[in-house]
């Protein structure tokens, strides 16, 4: 077998063993609590490849962790970040980034695993916001964004003051509809639990939000509740300034800072893969020539936008093509922070969409249905969660409502979560793909090697080195971004030489800005003296050659 | 009794051995004529210099002056803040504040001496002049003298140049090789300077000024030279072939930290890692957020002669509106008549476009009315204006004029030789780092008490509400409309144009109590009775901003008879009542 293509078997075997590695009995998402007791559980069983830190704790006094997993030199092994909990709601994306480090940890005697742990390092930070997450598993249960920081999210100088109300009792904040002729929302056709906007010219009849009271009687419902800042409109990047859940100014908390402050120490990393509300895989996101030439970046630079096409073709031949995908990108996005702030290859994923309803074939079970023909997606998920028996939809009751006396007000829509999260039994086949596409990811490492090795005695003591330092890998060994910013490394060729051995021609010490996947830059030197000398080629997050030369 | 007697004749009789008795005294228009606490203002003082100043004059002026820590800085130094305010009267967390640090680029030191004495002024002054004691009734000053002293130190001590280190002290991979701070500059004929390299080569461009001996002069295109310039003094000491390509303390900008329209490095070179990544600025900031009545501030570099303002870079225009404007060109423009050789200037306009400097976050973040003055100019040296070529060929030969006639050649190294490591045969020689940026010692006091006086006018002008009338009108039916005028009788608004449009700062509230309250509104137009009614609290009205030189009305429907007050609540105007 070929040196390649046993390369290309283990890779294989790889990708089937995280995507279907053992599971664990479990039956629902897991609290901030119960993954801290499973990554201490995971850093105890598999302490030669898995390292557990707490990086910071929260003002509720939560701990952000990383799992760190790799084996041998880590610092200097490229390196991929696996978040999730960016954004509080997605609940799922917590369990996504777990589940891979549990996989990957449950494999990992396995040759294919071994070696992947023992030339890629993982960073695996669960969840870097469980002040909001923690809200699914909370008495009154809400999808929540915000940390523990009281803020003045509607800025009228008060924090806090008009949050939810759980108004029908029934531990869950869902949304609340009032018949009001100036309402601009009206019953979907299709069904009328559903709620959509009404069209110009046409009228709605109801007022539509979320479940509360005005309790400081500005006019507004629930503006400013508990929390916080949201971490994932908080970072630096098209920071969206005095928006609810951004804080005060960018990084303006201890989770984010705390997260930060972690990776601006890892020169290794060269991507990140964060789930959350932000896309750039299911969709890349486009090369705008306009965009990519402002002075404060609003796009991708153009070999970026290709290696971002490249990595967003391979997650969709792992996890399937979605049609009709557009690249979700957000201002204050952690995802957004990884490249265009961390100048890394940054990837981001919801992991999961609404699946698509498919109407029964059968007449008479078909016509249980209104048609629905304004294709509300809405309306489809509901038909698709109800046909598979999964309970996400609170029913519309009548409730009396302080701020509505004599109106007709109801209490219902969708489970808090439901809209962000798979219902729990769908996770494990959705976290198999993932894993696999982040083991494809890591095949697609930069790796600088020293290849085409040649010395040429020319005489007088003196000898010609030549060398290729060539990059092994298929992403470039950093971004086109990253070649404008310092906290990315230099790939570093140096000749460490020794006694009285001394360099007639050639760099002592030769840094190179970025060298393509599968491209190579020639180098040679002119050695006076004898014995052997050292040439070493790398940096941290393309791993580092050496290699010892005996002089002619 | 007994004991604090004797304890002040010990402190006096510390004090005495440098001042004066005061019949040895004829009082100098406009200055503390025998100070508590005297200091030499033509000198500059390391960062525990300038804190064993602050000690001594919150222990001579205990009523009003109180010395703080902030935070520590990256090494570890504690940064402290002076409180200058008359502390027996009004509650100091509420009056009208004026925030005031300098030296955030270590190398430009004065702002430490200028801030610091700035302190000295207002608490020696109280004792006998009445505009500052009024002052000090009614303001209230926070004066960080050094907001990078850990650096402040370096640039004084360490191995620099003029212009080094510009950053704080926390180490950074300039070249991106995996090493820091590897290869500084190198003093190598040990005089304690970094000064220039020189090497006579007959391929050079350089030759010696024939007026000067010591200034090296480029010579016309076609004229064969003499020498060739080798930059300042160093070597490669990591043997990568560059020299003095990774340097302590070098590169990032503190003042490219802050937490308004950041960005990073790439874009804006010196940024750091994120708003306030640098320490000694996240203890500004925390200090800031901590006192919201701070209406104005002042920062100050080196050099140039500048009064500048924001926006600092061209996106943010929008962030200043004509309101502002007009209050920033009345103080910037006193700035210029009673500062020679300053000019008012917009950043991004009449400088460069700068991110995530300090003044933008004052304005942007917190709606505060800022100020960074580029101190010390090429002006002072022979009242000549240099048309803004303040780096051109008159400047440098005026430079030289300057330091031979009235420095008496005390800042420049004479060219020596010296065998360099990898240059060989060279000459060595240069400026002194204390000359070019820093004002020279005769010329410190006098560029220092302007620039107070620019910020003293500045604090003035931060808002003074006056409830100025409350009248009464019966509506019958035991009815009664009350009417109140609050006033601001300075420059400055409660709420810039920025702050008000995105809530920055809460809002003023204007409350009647101890009546029974029906209704409330602000009248809009007191002529044609306009009103907008506040539905809910309405014996605490809201109002989005009292504007300077300005003044609101507010009214209120209350029934029953009784005393009442009118109580004006501002985070930035204070709190008056009536």
């Amino acid at each position: 077998m070929s040196k390649k293509a046993g390369a290309r078997l283990l890779i294989t075997t790889l990708l089937v063993t995280l995507a279907y590695g053992f599971s664990q009995a479990q039956d629902d998402y897991r609290s901030s609590q119960q993954i801290t007791t499973q990554l201490q559980s995971l850093s105890r069983q598999y302490a030669s490849v898995a390292k557990l830190q707490s990086i910071g704790k929260t003002d509720g006094g939560k701990d952000i962790w990383v799992l760190t997993l790799g084996s041998g030199d880590i610092d200097n092994h490229p390196a991929i970040v696996v978040a999730g909990g960016v954004d509080g709601r997605y609940i799922v994306s917590t369990e996504l980034a777990l589940k891979f480090a549990e996989r990957l940890m449950a494999s990992s005697q396995t040759d294919s695993v071994k070696n992947l742990l023992a030339t890629t390092t993982f960073y695996v930070l669960p969840n870097v916001n469980p002040e909001a997450s923690d809200q699914f598993f909370a008495s009154l249960k809400y999808a929540r964004t915000g940390n523990g920081r009281a803020t003045d999210d509607d800025r009228d100088g008060q924090n806090g003051e008009d949050g939810y109300e759980d108004l029908n009792g029934d531990g869950l904040v869902t949304m609340i509809r009032v018949e009001d002729a100036t309402g601009e929302w009206k019953k979907s056709e299709a069904d009328d639990r559903i709620m959509v906007k009404a069209a110009d010219g046409e009228t709605g009849g109801y007022l539509y939000f979320a479940e509360g009271t005005d309790n400081d009687k500005d006019g507004a419902f629930n503006e400013d509740g508990a929390g916080g800042i949201n971490f994932n409109s908080s970072l630096t990047w098209d920071f969206p300034y005095f928006q609810p859940g951004a804080g005060d100014f960018p990084v303006a908390d201890k989770e984010n800072r705390a997260v930060l402050d972690f990776l601006f120490e890892r020169w290794n990393v060269f991507a990140l893969v964060t789930f959350g509300s932000s896309d750039n895989l299911n969709a890349p996101i486009k090369y705008n020539a306009g965009e990519a030439s402002k002075r404060v970046l609003k796009g991708m630079l153009k070999t970026d936008a290709d290696a971002n096409a490249l990595v967003s073709k391979s997650y969709a031949d792992i996890v399937g093509k979605k049609e009709g995908a557009q690249s979700v990108v957000q201002g204050g996005g952690f995802m957004e922070w990884g490249y265009f702030h961390y100048a890394r290859y940054s990837f981001g994923t919801p992991a999961w969409s609404w699946p698509e309803f498919k109407m029964p074939e059968d007449s008479a079970a078909k016509a249980k249905y209104t048609p629905n023909k304004d294709k509300n997606k809405e309306v489809d998920y509901l038909r698709w969660a109800e046909a598979n028996n999964h309970d996400l939809f609170v029913e519309w009751k009548a409730v009396n409502h302080p701020d509505f006396p004599g109106k007709k007000v109801e209490v219902g829509s969708w489970k808090p979560f439901a809209p962000y999260n798979p219902p729990f039994s769908l996770v494990a086949d959705i976290s198999a793909k993932q894993n696999k596409f982040i083991a494809k990811l890591a095949t697609m490492k930069p790796q600088v090697k020293i290849e085409n090795l040649t010395t040429d005695a020319v005489g007088k003591g003196m000898t010609r080195i030549t060398a290729d330092i060539f990059n092994a890998g298929t992403l470039a060994t950093m971004t086109e971004l990253a070649q404008k910013t310092r906290w990315v490394r230099m790939t570093k060729v140096e000749m460490v030489l020794s006694g009285s051995q001394q360099i007639i021609s050639g760099d002592k010490v030769k840094l190179i800005s970025s060298i393509e996947g599968g491209d190579k830059v020639t180098m040679s030197w002119l050695v006076k003296g004898s014995g052997s000398v050292k040439l070493s080629a790398g940096s941290a997050q393309t791993g580092i050659d050496t290699k010892t030369i005996t002089l002619k | 009794m007994k004991r604090i007697l004797y304890t002040f004749i010990i402190l006096l009789a510390g004090l005495s051995v440098s001042a004066q008795t005061p019949d040895q005294i004829f009082k100098a228009a406009g200055s503390p004529p025998n100070p508590k606490v005297q200091v030499s203002w033509n000198r500059y003082y390391t960062s525990e210099g300038l804190w064993a100043i602050a000690k001594k004059l919150s222990e001579a002026h205990p009523n009003l002056v109180k010395v703080e820590t902030i935070g520590k800085t990256y090494e570890g130094r504690d940064m402290i803040a002076l409180t200058i305010t008359d502390f027996s009267k009004g509650n100091v967390d509420r009056k009208p504040g004026m925030y005031v640090d300098g030296n955030i680029h270590s190398n430009e030191i004065q702002g430490g001496e200028f801030a610091m004495y700035t302190a000295w002024y207002l608490a020696e002054s109280w004792y006998y002049n009445d505009f500052i004691k009024d002052l000090l009734a009614d303001k209230v000053f926070y004066i960080v003298p050094t907001i990078n002293p850990d650096a402040r130190n370096d640039y004084m001590k360490g191995v620099n140049t003029a212009n080094t280190p510009r950053s704080g002290m926390m180490p950074i991979d300039d070249d991106r090789d995996g090493l820091v701070d590897e290869d500084g500059y190198d003093d190598l004929n040990g005089d304690g300077e970094v000064t220039m390299m020189r090497r006579k080569n007959p391929n050079g461009r350089y030759i010696i000024d024939p007026t000067d001996p010591r200034q090296m002069i480029e010579v016309e295109a076609g004229e064969p030279g003499e020498y060739e310039m080798l930059g300042y003094e160093g070597k490669d000491n990591d043997g990568d072939g560059e020299v003095n390509e990774d340097r302590v303390g070098g590169y990032y900008d503190p003042n490219r930290d802050w937490g308004w329209n950041w960005q990073p490095e790439y874009i804006q070179r010196g940024a750091h890692k994120y708003p306030f990544s640098v320490p000694e600025n996240r203890n500004v900031m925390e200090f800031v957020m901590k006192h919201p009545n701070i209406g104005g501030a002042q920062s100050f570099h080196n050099s140039g002669g500048m009064i500048l303002r924001g926006p600092g870079a061209e996106e943010d225009r929008g962030t200043y509106n004509s309101t502002d404007d007009k209050v920033y060109d009345a103080i910037g423009e006193l700035g210029e008549s009673i500062m020679p050789g300053y000019t008012y200037m917009v950043v991004w306009k009449d400088l460069y476009t700068a991110f995530g400097g300090e003044l933008d976050w004052f304005h942007g973040c917190r709606g505060i009315f800022t100020f960074t003055n580029e101190l010390y100019h090429p002006y002072f040296m022979f009242g000549k204006d240099y048309k803004g070529g303040r780096r051109g060929d008159e400047v440098q030969k005026d430079m030289y004029k300057f330091e031979k006639n009235l420095l008496m050649t005390d800042a420049f190294v004479d060219w020596k030789e010296f065998d360099h490591p990898e240059l060989g045969k060279i000459e060595i020689g240069g400026f002194r780092k204390n000359f070019g940026r820093d004002n020279p010692g005769f010329l410190l006091e006098n560029d220092a008490h302007r620039n107070m006086a620019f910020l003293i006018f500045h604090a003035f002008h931060t808002p003074k509400l006056v409830i100025e009338k409350v009248e009464e009108k019966d509506l019958g039916g035991g009815l009664k409309q009350v009417t109140a005028t609050i006033a601001n009788k300075r420059l400055i608004p409660t709420h810039s144009s920025h702050d008000t449009k995105n809530k920055i700062i809460r809002p003023d509230y204007i409350s009647l109590e101890g009546a029974n309250v029906v209704a409330g509104m602000v009248v809009t137009d007191v002529d044609m009775n306009k009103t907008t009614e506040q539905k809910v609290a309405p014996a605490k009205i809201a109002v989005e901003n009292i504007p300077g030189m300005e003044a609101v009305t507010v009214r209120w429907i209350v029934s029953g008879s009784g005393k009442y007050t009118v109580k004006v609540d501002s985070e930035k105007g204070g709190v008056v009542t009536r």
